[in-house]
């Protein structure tokens, strides 16, 4: 197939992947949906699923126009334990980006992360 | 030829086993895929289920139908074997020897495979015909149709048809021959390769076999009922045409074929094709007479039919039994022959073996088929024979054996060698195969349609074209064995070749992409960082949902996490010592600045209380010692002293001997009324020159009197001073009236540093200048003419004060002073002032107030003027003769501050109020009615009656009065002898007693107790001139310090006290006498 070779490498400004509107996002999903909620181990993985895709699905509403988006869930219990998590991406730093929010209650914790990869 | 078929009953139950699986596989995959599109094919997959249900009961009827021959015992001598083979077709093949069973197996899988070549070839060709699979699809549809059609319909042609059968199956055997004879050499040729190859491939293939040997049967039941109702349907005979021209076709491939593959590998075998090709048209020609003959023998066997009904049914049933053991047992059987052929057993006992051996020679082959039909009247006897007696049970089931009509086609089979059944199975395959193949292309049609792509339709379709051709002998094995997903794998490949053109794609793009774009690995995010819980969280955590309660107390919100949270303890060291050493009885070795700096301060104003109470204490002290000494020196004195004072008890000098008052007039004494020990005597400016610039300056000195020694304070002032006054209360504030006019006052508190000082001698003196003035400043209220009096206006305050003043009021009692002063000039302007304290000096000088001298705190306020004058010229009828009137004298009633008494140069006091107040009499007179021009030279209230007052006239008449008469209490002319009186006081001590001086230096001491006409005492001091006199004495107290202090003229102030009798009253008696003087003179 042939084509031409102008490619769009650059999202423009409104279409950028910006992190605090992601960001806001997330908390705004997270504070709704998690808020009050104790940890339950036979519900938390189709709570971290619903979650994951209704993040998924407003991120993409918020006109991140040729964005690849990857929404990472993790929800765990408080048990005083340690926790450490982290990311690392090879990715093309001027375009892509990532968001991530924490959300935490007396009983469990949650980290969502969407990264946002430019789709040439 | 029963042993053969005894053989093929013992298995009966593993072949249809497997079919059974076969089938489920067959309906699960390829029917169910069909069943999309096509429900007849889905109804032709039940009906083909029912088929095989069928078997199983065939099977067991087979067993009965065994269990009666063996109880007839004709085929006894094959029981033997028999009985061998029930053992199991595995078993039966370990005896014979895996190996070439193996070996056999694959040589019948290579036939079946180049059967099914041969088939898809007749396919090709087929379609070269028809060009379209749709028609052929459509055609085999209708086959079904009219299939179902014919079984519904007729079970009676089925006899017909067995004949008709026995016609086929004669071609059949024909076609077996020629296949066998190609399978020959080609077995030869592939038995090395194909050596290896796995059984279980071969298995499969097996089963697939049986699969297409029965498909191929049904369909060949098709054709035959086609062909039978051809007169009624033209399309059955186009069918069946159809079907004879591919029998035709194929058989012509098949020996194309075989020439070709055969070619290179035996001259012999080519011999022999050409043999055999010169035979195939013999034998094509005599296979359509066949068929033709049967055609027309069919009214025959429907006829036969019709008579043998019974029979023929019972044995067509038992031959279908057969048929499908037979069926079952193809291979078996097939291997057999076989086994036959490899063994070349020539016993020749049966026509198989005959006919074996024609197929080898080939030349023989229409022998054999001949033999065969000719043989099979024979069979089909010997059968009917032994199945009669069964023909009523199987009657039962011959609803059940509908759909098995296909299968009783077979009948004939069984009569015949096993030759042409063979050939049937291997048509049976390939009509199989063909079906499948075409149930597959449906379905890959379909799926490719789905794909939408015409040009993958295109590839897939040539592709399975292809194949056949040209990757016949290479491929077969594989394509065999997943004939079934074949389709599957074309679309895999389609859409691989899909995604490899996507991927290519994105290659290029991503290529093209990655010059324009810098990856690189982002930092490390930190997504999460929770910390452990600490032990103490935990603990907080756990216990604080269980049941106990936690509480805790906190002094510091701030100091959470420290170990020690309370105050710090503040330590210093102190020591005491007793008895108390050096610097004292207690210390501190580290005080904190702060503190020994705020503990000076508390010193300091420790000090500052400790020095005035020393001042205080040491005045008191000097004061104790001076009156110590001087007593004893006035005593001495008086002791020495002939010449005493006859009303004096002793008497007392001042020190004036001092440089500064040297040869200075005293002009007046003044004693304060509350502090009556204290004294000032006014020394005039010397007329003589000296060294001292004091000269011109009028000098005040301040006594205290039992302080001899020296003056307390000395004041000085420029100008002459008329008269002097103290503050009241304690001795603070010294006021004087200038002869210029101004009122100027001294605060004696003010430190004497502040002043000049001039060292005389030994001694340092301090001059004081006066605090205030109204010099300059007060010009328009001030006083025009010299001030001839000054009086502190009395207020209640001060006449208590006076009954108990303590000796050292404290500074705060007399600081906040406020009181009015009065001055009177000779003009009668009387003005009144307020004595202001400020509360603080301004060392620099006040910028408002021109007569405050820096530093000072005391000032003069002006607040009121009061023209006395203009009172006294209102006086009655004589003012205008005696010309101007000056007032010379200012007192105020001491009870009643609004009451003042002026006295003026007419002999007359005048009374007047400060605030309009009308008070009766207005002027106090001489008891004669003329007014005198004389001056009142001194008036004096009574201390112990108030009302009471004294008035001494220049003419030297003294006059007692009471304040609410106009005339005089009484009046005493010429007691001075006309000598004017200069100064007349009462005694403080006594109320009836007051002293006269006069001018010419004569003293008189009035006693009106005593006598009331004429003075008790008159003493003449001649020696020096008295300039003025003031008494003193405590009243309250009867002691002896009453005294009178006598100013000299040589500036010496000598203080003489009373005898007793002067000084001690009767009070009672005093009261009474001035009671009985003033009720007297009214």
């Amino acid at each position: 197939m042939e084509e031409s070779d102008t490619y769009h490498i650059r999202p423009n400004h409104q279409q950028k992947f910006r992190p605090a509107v992601v960001k806001e996002c997330i908390r705004e999903i997270v504070r709704e949906r998690l808020s009050g909620v104790q940890y339950n181990p036979e519900e938390v993985p189709e709570l971290t699923r619903s979650l994951a895709d209704s993040v998924k699905d407003k991120v993409k509403n918020s006109g991140f126009d040729k964005y690849k988006l990857v929404v990472q869930v993790v929800i765990g219990e408080q048990r005083g334990q340690g926790v450490k998590m982290s990311s690392r991406c090879f990715w093309d730093a001027d375009t892509d980006s990532y968001a991530e929010d924490v959300f935490m209650n007396d009983s469990l914790f949650c980290v969502v992360a969407v990264f946002g990869s430019y789709y040439y | 030829m029963y042993t053969d078929k005894k053989i093929t009953k013992e298995d009966t139950w593993r072949p249809a086993d497997l079919r059974r699986h076969i089938r489920e596989e067959e309906r699960g995959g390829d029917d169910a895929r069909r069943r999309d599109g096509y429900d007849r094919r889905y109804r032709g997959g039940e009906s083909a289920e029912r088929r095989h249900r069928d078997q199983e009961k065939e099977s067991r009827r087979e067993k009965d139908r065994l269990r009666e021959r063996e109880s007839t015992g004709r085929e006894r001598r094959d029981e033997g074997r028999r009985d061998r083979r029930k053992e199991g077709s595995q078993d039966r093949r370990a005896e014979r020897g895996n190996e070439r069973e193996k070996t056999r197996e694959r040589e019948r899988f290579v036939d079946v495979r180049k059967y099914g070549d041969d088939y898809r070839e007749n396919k090709e060709t087929r379609r070269d015909l028809e060009e379209k699979h749709d028609r052929e699809r459509d055609k085999e549809r209708h086959r079904d149709k009219e299939k179902e059609r014919v079984r519904d319909g007729d079970r009676h042609r089925e006899e017909d048809r067995s004949k008709r059968r026995d016609d086929i199956n004669k071609e059949r055997k024909r076609e077996e021959q020629d296949r066998e004879l190609r399978n020959d050499g080609e077995r030869r040729r592939h038995k090395e390769s194909r050596e290896g190859r796995g059984a279980q491939i071969e298995q499969h293939h097996r089963e697939e076999k049986d699969q297409h040997r029965e498909r191929h049967q049904n369909e060949y039941e098709d054709t035959r009922n086609a062909k039978e109702e051809r007169q009624r349907d033209m399309k059955h005979l186009e069918q069946k045409g159809d079907r004879e021209y591919k029998e035709e076709h194929r058989k012509r491939k098949e020996e194309r074929e075989q020439r070709h593959r055969e070619r290179g590998h035996h001259e012999e075998k080519q011999k022999h094709d050409s043999e055999y090709r010169e035979h195939r048209g013999e034998e094509i020609r005599h296979h359509r007479a066949d068929r033709e003959l049967a055609e027309r023998d069919r009214p025959k066997d429907r006829r036969y039919k019709e008579g043998e009904d019974p029979e023929n049914k019972h044995r067509e049933r038992r031959h279908k039994h057969e048929a499908d053991v037979e069926r079952k047992h193809k291979e078996r059987k097939h291997r057999e022959e076989d086994d036959h052929r490899d063994k070349r057993s020539s016993s020749g006992k049966s026509h198989e073996r005959n006919v074996e051996v024609d197929l080898v020679s080939e030349q023989w082959i229409p022998a054999v088929k001949h033999e065969a039909d000719t043989e099979e009247p024979q069979v089909d006897n010997d059968e009917d024979l032994a199945d009669q007696d069964y023909e009523d049970d199987f009657e039962d089931y011959e609803e059940d054996f509908e759909e098995l009509n296909e299968s009783t086609n077979e009948d004939e089979d069984e009569k015949e060698p096993l030759h042409p059944q063979a050939g049937e199975a291997k048509e049976e395959l390939s009509a199989q195969r063909r079906k499948e193949i075409e149930a597959i292309r449906r379905a890959m049609d379909e799926e490719n349609e789905r794909i939408g792509t015409t040009k993958s339709r295109q590839s897939t379709s040539r592709e399975e074209e292809e194949r056949p051709k040209w990757s016949r002998d290479t491929e077969k094995i594989q394509s065999r064995a997943s004939q079934r997903g074949k389709f599957i794998d074309f679309v895999a490949a389609k859409q691989r070749e899909v995604s490899k053109k996507v991927a290519s794609k994105q290659k290029k793009r991503s290529t093209e992409l990655l010059r324009l774009i810098d990856l690189d690995f982002s930092m490390t995010f930190s997504l999460l960082d929770l910390p452990p819980v600490n032990e103490y969280d935990m603990y907080i955590r756990n216990f604080g949902n269980a049941n106990t309660k936690q509480a805790y107390v906190q002094c510091n919100e701030d100091n959470t996490d420290r170990d020690i949270q309370t105050e710090e303890i503040e330590m210093s060291e102190k020591w005491t010592q007793h008895p108390p050493e050096r610097s004292g009885a207690c210390g501190d070795p580290n005080l904190s600045k702060e503190a020994r700096d705020k503990q000076r301060s508390e010193m300091n104003y420790d000090s500052q209380r400790l020095a005035s109470f020393l001042r205080s204490a040491s005045q008191v002290m000097v004061v104790l010692l001076e009156e110590d000494q001087a007593e004893r020196k006035s005593l001495e004195k008086l002791s020495t002293q002939s010449d005493t004072l006859s009303f004096s008890d002793g008497s007392l000098q001042l020190i004036t001997e001092l440089p500064f008052l040297y040869d200075r007039q005293i002009s007046m004494l003044h004693f304060s009324q509350v502090q009556k020990h204290t004294m000032l005597s006014v020394h005039m400016p010397t007329t003589k020159p000296s060294a001292k610039h004091l000269d011109s300056c009028t000098i005040i000195c301040i006594w205290n009197i039992w302080e001899p020694s020296r003056p307390q304070k000395i004041l000085v002032y420029e100008s002459e001073i008329q008269c002097c006054c103290f503050s009241p209360g304690k001795v603070t504030l010294v006021f004087a009236g200038t002869s210029v006019g101004s009122v100027v006052l001294w605060d004696l508190r003010e430190q004497s540093s502040n002043h000049y000082s001039l060292k005389m001698g030994e001694e340092e003196w301090t001059f004081r200048q006066p605090t205030f003035s109204t010099d300059a400043v007060l010009a328009a209220s001030g006083h025009l003419s010299s001030v001839t009096s000054v009086e502190v206006v009395p207020s209640a305050l001060a006449g208590e004060l006076r009954a108990d003043v303590p000796l050292l009021a404290s500074e705060e009692e007399s600081s906040g002073l406020s009181f009015q002063l009065a001055s009177l000039d000779e003009s009668g302007v009387l003005n009144f002032w307020v004595v202001v304290e400020l509360p603080k000096g301004n060392e620099a000088g006040s910028p408002t107030d021109l007569g405050l001298r820096p530093g000072g705190k005391v000032k003069l306020l002006h607040s009121s003027s009061v023209l006395a004058a203009e009172s006294l010229r209102g006086s009655p009828r004589d003012v205008v003769k005696t010309g101007p009137l000056h007032a010379l004298l200012l007192k105020f009633l001491p009870t009643d501050s609004n009451h003042f008494f002026i006295g003026t140069n007419m002999g007359l006091v005048h009374h007047g109020t400060s605030h309009g107040l009308k008070a009766p009499p207005k002027f106090y007179r001489f008891q004669e009615v003329e007014v005198q021009p004389v001056d009142v030279t001194s008036i004096h209230f009574s201390p112990f009656r108030p009302h009471l007052f004294l008035v001494g006239c220049g003419n030297g008449s003294i006059r007692l009065h009471a304040v609410s008469h106009e005339q005089p209490v009484a009046q005493w002319k010429n007691s001075t002898a006309g000598e004017p009186v200069v100064s007349l006081q009462w005694a403080q001590t006594r109320a009836t007693v007051f002293c006269v001086l006069d001018a010419a230096c004569n003293l008189h001491i009035w006693d009106l107790l005593k006598d009331d006409t004429q003075p008790v005492v008159t003493e003449r001091m001649s020696a020096d001139r008295v300039t003025d006199m003031a008494l003193f004495g405590q009243s309250g107290k009867q002691n002896t310090y009453s005294g009178v202090a006598l100013a000299h003229e040589s500036g010496k102030i000598e203080m003489q006290y009373f005898k007793r009798s002067l000084t001690v009253s009767s009070t009672a008696e005093e009261e009474k006498l001035l009671e009985r003087m003033t009720t007297e003179a009214f």
